[in-house]
């Protein structure tokens, strides 16, 4: 089965008295060890339908199933266990907290999410720091590192319980060209090292490149298929 | 001839200034001389020098009487004194007035004690000063007399600050120059006491005068105070009466 | 939850200036509160000590209709012996009461022979009196202070009418006293102390041997005013006053209406309405600290959550419940809220442990009061407390904003 199965999924938001329609009718999958790409111009839906896949919304209309769980009808706080447990998350501007340093960081969703126990997070999050090259750093706080080790912590946090998906929203639109392509073979290797499936949200050419599938969308559809 | 209006008319005055000229006599004898009203009121309370009985009751508002009986001396202006006969427990007690100075004497005490005129050594409304009272033409001045028909009402004013009240006025019977009643003030106005004066008696020797003071006070709302006169007689006693040392030996004059 | 509240000093100490001025206000509410507190405590006790220990007793019992007039000192409303052994037996047999004295209560004229001037009595049993406030003795500023209140031929004078009257220890004064009947009684007497005022009615009063006013007032029988009742502990002053009331109200005149009367000191000194005052004032301190502590947490914590928008996005976009999101930010308010009251606290022991080394004298009214401020533990867990729940009160709403925030909206924030 696949890890993400949609079936005819619509987005609408009001505008006052306005319905805006978002999406319009999507379907596709994407199986498990993707890395694939959504593309499109700016209002085309890519990151509505981000959002969808990462159980921050639901649907309209038409079923959603993630890791085989319809994730069309979750309540607030079921959705957010899902994610904890399933999905992992990295941004275009880090949003890494301010306060805790870069190992705390990466313990975070171990520590506040999934409530492991100290010996069990220590042993993970070396883990994940060492995988992204950061053991260096461990200790610095986030105003203390640059924009491509920012991200390597961010996508150490996202991959530190092991989700089956991690959804990147432009992830590398706040990074020069080598960190950003840096960044881009990490999250492959990691895709290659734990099977991790990534989905990102892009119109960056350089990106495209990389990805082994790419979704087009436009105006709320999808235009092109997979491609491999 | 055009009719002169009366100021111009020389008739006019001169039937007028005959008038007034007739009259003046009559009129100069109607301008009462308050003064010499005054001293004959004294004398026809009392004597200048005399010794009387008198019977004090003080009536409380719930009905309870207190009485005291007092024999007084007085002599010359300015000199009382008086002693306690009734009631027993009282018996004993004396007082001396000298002028503006008074003294209370218990026999319990042995020596006598400096009181204030405003103070009373019976209680009820009468106070030390109306219990040793002095001549009114003594302690006050005539500031003025009016008259009507049976009645001249004189206003006091009081000659000096140690004097118990500052102003009275007093309504005096005409025929008798004796007074009916006296309204007693502070130098603000207020009222402090009314003394009524009732039942005119022949006491003896030449003296007719009210047995009778009533006293209210809007001070005291439903007290009342009576001085009753049992004895009034002219009387001669030494000076000696009249100081500090004799105060203990007061019933002396009794024999 | 070591977690929570650690994420929570973190995120204080990321605003040192922001965190220390909020805590520094709540810190300064706090200390005005508990100073205050202290103070006014400290005020009050003494007062209330030099009231009933000096001069009224706890409790005083009169005939029925006394207190009513005690302004003129009325000697037609005396208790008769027979009321009097029964309200001795009354005293005797409850647990709490420690002593008691008779009095007989006058007004007379004080005469050193020159002049005169009225002086309100009391006639005592030395011992007696001693015994139910102690602390009279002490307000002896001339004569002996050690051996007993008064004896016979002697009279205690206070001290602004033997000033006024030019009078010193050992001067021979007269006192005279109207009797019930009207007539008029006066007695030598020997000046045997002087005796410092204090607030209050009775404040001003001389004492004299209880056989001395008797004889004054000519009373044949053995006829009381006043019984002045002191208890072991003050703080039994309710529970006492119940009892004895049930207990002095089987004393009946010949209507069968109760012959007597109780009340407290309280009852007696218009002092219990400062007391009352006092306390006011103390109520109105601990809500304008509730003030300040609520909307200086509300607002940071306003502030805190309005610059973390994005970060709580983040967060809850990475599973984190809304209910955790909460305790973050709970805990933040409560810890800001803590650290400023215990601060508070500490700062309030230091200046009242200083007041008790270097203590402030101020006169009231004609007496010198010296402040012993204390602080109650209950006191001042209750103040930290208090604090703390308010802290908790004004994180509420901002807590619950994050909590509720969708994180697609947070995300897209600036």
């Amino acid at each position: 089965m696949a890890l993400i199965q949609a079936n005819n999924i619509t987005k609408s938001y009001r505008m006052g008295e306005q319905e805006v329609p978002a999406l319009k009718g999507l379907t596709f999958e994407i199986g498990e060890g993707a890395f694939a790409a959504f593309v499109g111009p700016s209002g085309s839906g890519k990151s509505t339908l981000l959002n969808l896949i990462g159980c921050l919304d639901h649907p309209s209309s038409g079923t959603l199933r993630v890791n085989g769980v319809d994730v069309s009808s979750l309540s607030r706080s079921a959705a957010a266990t899902f994610r904890g447990e399933n999905l992992g998350f990295v941004f275009q501007d880090f949003n890494l907290v301010p306060v805790l340093s870069a190992y705390e960081n990466i313990e975070y969703p171990l520590l506040m999410v999934r409530g492991w126990s100290e010996a069990k997070r220590r042993e993970r999050v070396n883990q994940m720091i060492a995988a992204v090259g950061m053991t260096e750093q461990a200790h610095k706080r986030p105003d203390q590192l640059s924009g491509g080790q920012k991200q390597r912590v961010a996508v150490a946090r996202a991959l530190v319980g092991q989700p089956k998906l991690v959804l990147a929203d432009e992830p590398t639109a706040n990074l020069d060209h080598d960190t950003a392509y840096k960044v881009l073979n990490l999250m492959k290797a990691m895709r290659d090292d734990f099977g991790t499936s990534f989905i990102f949200s892009t119109h960056d050419p350089k990106i495209m490149h990389e990805a082994e599938q790419t979704f087009t969308l436009e105006d709320g559809r999808l235009t092109a298929g997979a491609t491999a | 001839m055009s009719k002169l209006n009366d100021l111009e008319n020389p008739m006019f005055a001169f039937k007028n200034i005959a008038a007034l000229t007739l009259l003046m006599p009559v009129l100069a004898f109607s301008a009462v001389d308050g003064v010499a009203l005054l001293k004959k009121l004294d004398r026809n309370l009392e004597p200048e020098s005399y010794e009387s009985y008198r019977k004090l009751i003080n009536i409380e508002p719930n009905g309870n009487k207190k009485e005291f009986v007092l024999y007084s001396v007085k002599k010359g202006k300015d000199k009382t004194a008086s002693l306690f006969l009734q009631p027993a427990s009282d018996k004993g007690r004396t007082t001396l007035r000298q002028g503006d100075n008074m003294w209370m004497y218990l026999p319990s005490v042995g020596k006598p004690m400096r009181i204030t005129s405003l103070q009373s050594v019976t209680g009820g409304v009468f106070n030390n000063a109306d219990i040793m009272r002095l001549d009114y033409a003594v302690e006050y001045d005539v500031a003025s007399v009016d008259e009507s028909g049976k009645l001249y009402t004189l206003h006091l004013k009081a000659k000096t600050g140690d004097v118990a009240y500052d102003k009275l006025t007093m309504t005096v019977d005409k025929k008798l120059i004796l007074p009916i009643d006296i309204q007693a003030y502070a130098s603000s106005g207020m009222l402090l006491k009314t003394l009524h004066f009732k039942d005119i008696k022949d006491f003896g020797g030449g003296i007719k005068r009210p047995a009778t003071i009533e006293t209210d006070s809007p001070l005291y709302k439903d007290y009342k105070s009576v001085m009753l006169y049992s004895g009034l007689k002219k009387r001669d006693v030494p000076d000696e009466v009249f100081t500090q040392g004799f105060m203990a030996r007061m019933e002396e004059l009794r024999k | 939850m070591k977690s929570t509240l650690k994420l929570a000093m973190r995120n204080l100490l990321r605003y040192q200036r922001r965190t220390l001025l909020t805590a520094l206000l709540i810190t300064l509410g706090v200390v005005a509160l508990l100073l205050f507190v202290a103070a006014a405590g400290s005020f009050k006790q003494t007062m209330v000590g030099s009231i009933t220990d000096s001069m009224l007793g706890h409790l005083q019992v009169h005939r029925k209709g006394y207190t009513a007039s005690m302004d003129n000192l009325p000697l037609t409303m005396s208790l008769q012996p027979r009321a009097a052994l029964l309200i001795e037996d009354a005293l005797k047999a409850d647990p709490a009461v420690a002593a008691y004295s008779k009095r007989v209560k006058l007004g007379a004229m004080f005469s050193n022979f020159t002049e005169n001037s009225s002086i309100r009595l009391n006639g005592i049993d030395a011992a007696a009196e001693d015994a139910a406030v102690p602390a009279l003795r002490q307000r002896i500023s001339e004569g002996d202070k050690t051996g007993p209140l008064v004896e016979p031929g002697k009279v205690l004078v206070p001290a602004l009418l033997a000033k006024g009257m030019k009078v010193k220890l050992g001067d021979q004064v007269v006192l005279v006293a109207t009797n019930a009947s009207g007539s008029v009684n006066g007695k030598t007497f020997t000046v045997g102390g002087i005796l410092e005022g204090i607030t209050g009615p009775g404040g001003r009063d001389g004492y004299i041997d209880i056989k001395d006013a008797r004889e004054l007032l000519r009373m044949d029988k053995e006829e009381v005013m006043e019984v002045a009742v002191r208890l072991k502990d003050i703080d039994q002053l309710a529970a006492a006053q119940k009892r004895l009331t049930s207990a002095l109200d089987t004393i009946r005149n010949k209507e069968d209406k109760p012959a007597t009367e109780l009340h407290t000191w309280a009852q007696l000194s218009p002092f219990a309405n400062i007391v009352k005052m006092i306390d006011m004032m103390t109520f109105f301190i601990r809500v304008m600290l509730v003030a300040i502590v609520l909307v200086s947490v509300m607002n940071v914590m306003l502030m805190a959550v309005y610059e973390r928008i994005r970060e709580i996005g983040t967060l809850a976009a990475i599973g984190t419940q809304p209910n955790k999101l909460m305790a973050i930010f709970l805990s933040e308010g409560l810890l800001l809220g803590l650290a400023g009251a215990a601060a508070g606290v500490a700062l309030s022991y230091a200046v009242v442990a200083a007041l008790n080394v270097w203590p402030v004298v101020f006169n009231f009214g004609r007496e010198q009061i010296t402040l012993h401020p204390s602080l109650a533990t209950g006191e001042v867990l209750g103040v930290l407390g208090l604090a703390v729940l308010v802290s908790g009160l004004a994180s509420l709403q901002p807590a619950w904003r994050a909590a509720r925030m969708d994180p697609i909206q947070a995300l897209r924030h600036v």
